[in-house]
């Protein structure tokens, strides 16, 4: 609310990031942007904080941290980041406000007689991308662990390295830490510390591909089928795939100066977010929906959102890349006839209308067949995790009786392997 | 008044402890001994006034 | 140490008039998850004062003003002794000896107030009338990461203060039991917190860094 309220009162011109000087100088919409970020992050602490708790304590009998549904790790990886990064962009943007209402100079310099007693600028991006880098993996762990989550389910196979998985989630979230500073490669700070964000950068494919692998070898050899959860899942690591590639590239101090502020930030920013948060999102939904609704969404429109969408979005994506090596700049609206993008900016904006409209299927398919599509049943997709084993939609109370843990979540197509849970077992 | 020998003892310590920060700050800048001295007396709240070891009472005792 | 001396157990008392919000949890399980969400508070809140200790070494470095060193002294010493007077009503209230906790109870929260208004008065100059401070939060970065910190603190000071007013009220009420007095732990190690925080925060204002005297504005 707050928010939307800042665009009457003049908005934000300094994009996103919240730069000062300008978000100094800027019309009082700038109040109204940090106080909303402020409710909002105190909202996500308390969440994340309550998803911990819940994690570490709550767990039913026989449900140790190595037998939880891979998702859990995720979320838990993503409530440690929330937990903590968030306080860094209250404090920033409670001391902007600060500064710009009464005046104290923390990030605006202030020269007297040669010397500098006022603030640095420099110690705002340093402040925001503490926050903003764990922040999109904020996005992307959960996306992740929906992949690990749906592909044993359609490919009738164990999880690969079920505890390397959960770990490299961990290790993602940590790392996630420490790689601030590849944001500002070209700010101007010591020079010295380019190397190691650089390197604590490249660190955060080591985890990445661990995932890309234990997808890979769940896959290998499974009996693979395609409804349309699985096809975003499969979507989802192919435009993954484009972003994490495309992410040494900027990673590295050296090619960064010349790619940093392009298009190609913005296309290789695109195929992370798309395929590390979107596609899974789209993929849980689809997944989960007979079983928040109770009946089966349309596959054959589900089948039409996947396949105009995926390739669009390759289009997109590899389309903004390469107009960014081309020299086309962030944030701008217009660019010189002279680069020779404009046939790659007309093929990026069909492919975006393109996938607007595979949406807009969607969200006909989710409404329409929440009225007529055909009764799901519990457990449509012969998944092993608990949220199967009861009725669809889930029922007010979930078990009748405290379940106890006894199997493994991931143990499709072995023999002689217990159920995973079992009801009315525990007895406290 | 058993009870409260612990805590009277660990005040003690940590008021010393503030006295020496006073006198080595004086003598020396140095951000490292004094962030050490920190970090040993906010060990020791931690330690004897917030009993962080009751995180790990699987009874929820005291 | 009052954790291994004390002999009892909430454990045991579980069961016999249980919360009507959870009919399943025990008040062992739900002390335990307590302790837990309040720990991760402060692991949280960790982030937000680190932060401003980050602000202040990037924006001081080796330079601090010119600030009072007996008031400085004199604060920290006060938030000490009642750290130490909140411990006594910890305890206090584990054994169940209710007038000890009311007593010690009432010192903290005076020694907060004292230091409350040792900040306000002698470090932001509110009262220029009593005592006339130099630094003002809009003059220059030092003044302005003062405020900043000691601002944010005095801000939980307040709210532990009123924090254990509240469970001193729940107390006069008998709300608490020696086994089932979560609330009154709760206001102390929050009260313990806000004393790590000066803990780090009294070096980094008063005595890392050379002076710098600030001329005239």
């Amino acid at each position: 609310m707050t928010l939307l309220l800042s665009a009457l009162v003049g908005g934000w011109d300094s994009g996103w990031t919240m730069y000062p000087p300008l978000s100094l100088q800027g019309s009082v919409g700038y109040q109204f942007v940090f106080w909303s970020v402020f409710a909002i992050g105190l909202s996500s602490i308390l969440g994340s904080l309550n998803l911990i708790a819940t994690i570490l304590l709550m767990r039913p009998k026989g449900m140790s941290m190595f037998r939880m549904p891979i998702f859990c790790w995720a979320v838990l990886a993503t409530s440690i980041i929330q937990l903590t990064a968030t306080q860094f962009i209250g404090i920033d943007f409670l001391l902007l406000s600060f500064e710009r209402s009464l005046g104290m100079p923390i990030f605006n310099p202030m020269m007297v007689e040669g010397v500098n007693m006022g603030g640095e600028p420099l110690l705002h991006q340093h402040l925001f991308w503490f926050y903003s880098h764990p922040a999109v993996y904020v996005f992307v762990l959960p996306g992740l662990g929906i992949i690990s989550e749906l592909l044993p389910v359609f490919s009738r196979k164990p999880l690969f390295g079920y505890r390397w998985v959960a770990l490299s989630s961990i290790a993602i979230a940590l790392v996630g830490f420490l790689v601030w500073g590849h944001h500002m490669f070209t700010s101007g700070y010591q020079p010295y510390l380019r190397v190691a964000f650089m390197i604590s950068t490249l660190l955060v494919a080591v985890p990445t591909g661990v995932k890309f692998f234990s997808w890979l070898g769940t896959m290998w050899g499974g009996r693979l089928t395609f409804p349309t959860p699985m096809l975003f899942t499969l979507g989802s690591i192919s435009v993954f795939l484009i972003g994490g590639l495309s992410g040494p590239v900027l990673a590295t101090t050296t090619t960064d100066l010349f790619l940093h502020d392009t298009y190609f930030v913005v296309g290789h920013f695109h195929a992370t977010i798309f395929g590390g948060f979107v596609f899974p999102f789209f993929a849980a939904i689809y997944f989960w929906y007979p079983k928040i609704t109770g009946r089966m969404y349309n596959e054959a429109l589900g089948k039409w959102h996947f396949w105009l969408m995926t390739p669009a979005f390759w289009v997109m994506s590899i389309g903004q890349m390469s107009v960014g090596v081309m020299g086309m700049r962030r944030h701008i609206a217009d660019y010189d006839a002279g680069l020779g993008i404009a046939t790659g900016q007309l093929w990026i904006t069909l492919a975006g209308f393109v996938i607007a409209f595979s949406i807009l299927l969607m969200i006909y398919n989710l409404f329409s067949s929440a009225e007529v599509g055909r009764v799901a049943g519990a457990n449509p997709w012969k998944s092993r995790s608990p949220e199967w084993q009861i009725a669809s939609p889930v029922p007010d109370i979930s078990y009748p009786a405290p379940i106890r843990v006894v199997g493994e979540p991931y143990d499709y197509g072995l023999l002689g392997s217990p159920n995973y849970v079992a009801v009315g077992a525990g007895d406290d | 008044m058993g009870h409260y020998r612990t805590g009277i003892l660990i005040v003690l310590v940590l008021a010393v402890l503030t006295v020496v920060e006073f006198y080595i700050a004086l003598v020396t800048h140095s951000v490292v001994f004094l962030m050490l001295i920190a970090a040993l007396k906010a060990g020791l709240v931690i330690w004897f006034f917030m009993h962080v070891k009751r995180l790990w009472a699987a009874e929820g005792g005291h | 140490m009052a954790a291994s001396t004390t002999p009892m157990k909430a454990a045991g008392h579980a069961g016999a008039h249980d919360d009507a919000h959870a009919p399943t949890e025990t008040y062992a399980e739900r002390l335990r998850l307590n302790r837990l969400g309040m720990w991760l508070f402060f692991i949280s809140e960790a982030f937000l004062f680190g932060a401003l200790l980050a602000a202040r070494f990037y924006l001081w470095g080796d330079t601090r003003p010119d600030l009072d060193q007996v008031v400085g002294l004199i604060v920290t010493s006060v938030l000490l002794l009642s750290s130490a007077s909140m411990y006594i009503a910890d305890t206090a209230a584990e054994h169940g000896q209710w007038r000890v906790f009311s007593v010690a109870a009432w010192i903290t929260m005076i020694l907060g107030l004292v230091f409350l208004f040792g900040v306000m008065i002698f470090e932001w100059g509110l009262f220029p009338s009593i005592y006339k401070a130099h630094l003002t939060p809009w003059d220059s970065k030092y003044g302005a990461v003062v405020f900043a910190m000691t601002g944010m603190h005095a801000f939980h000071v307040i709210t532990g203060i009123a924090l254990i007013f509240i469970m001193w009220n729940l107390a006069r009420k008998r709300r608490f039991t020696p086994e089932r007095h979560w609330g009154v732990e709760a206001s102390a190690i929050y009260w313990h917190y806000v004393d790590v925080v000066w803990i780090f925060f009294y070096p980094a204002l008063y005595l890392i860094g050379s002076v710098v005297h600030l001329t005239g504005h």
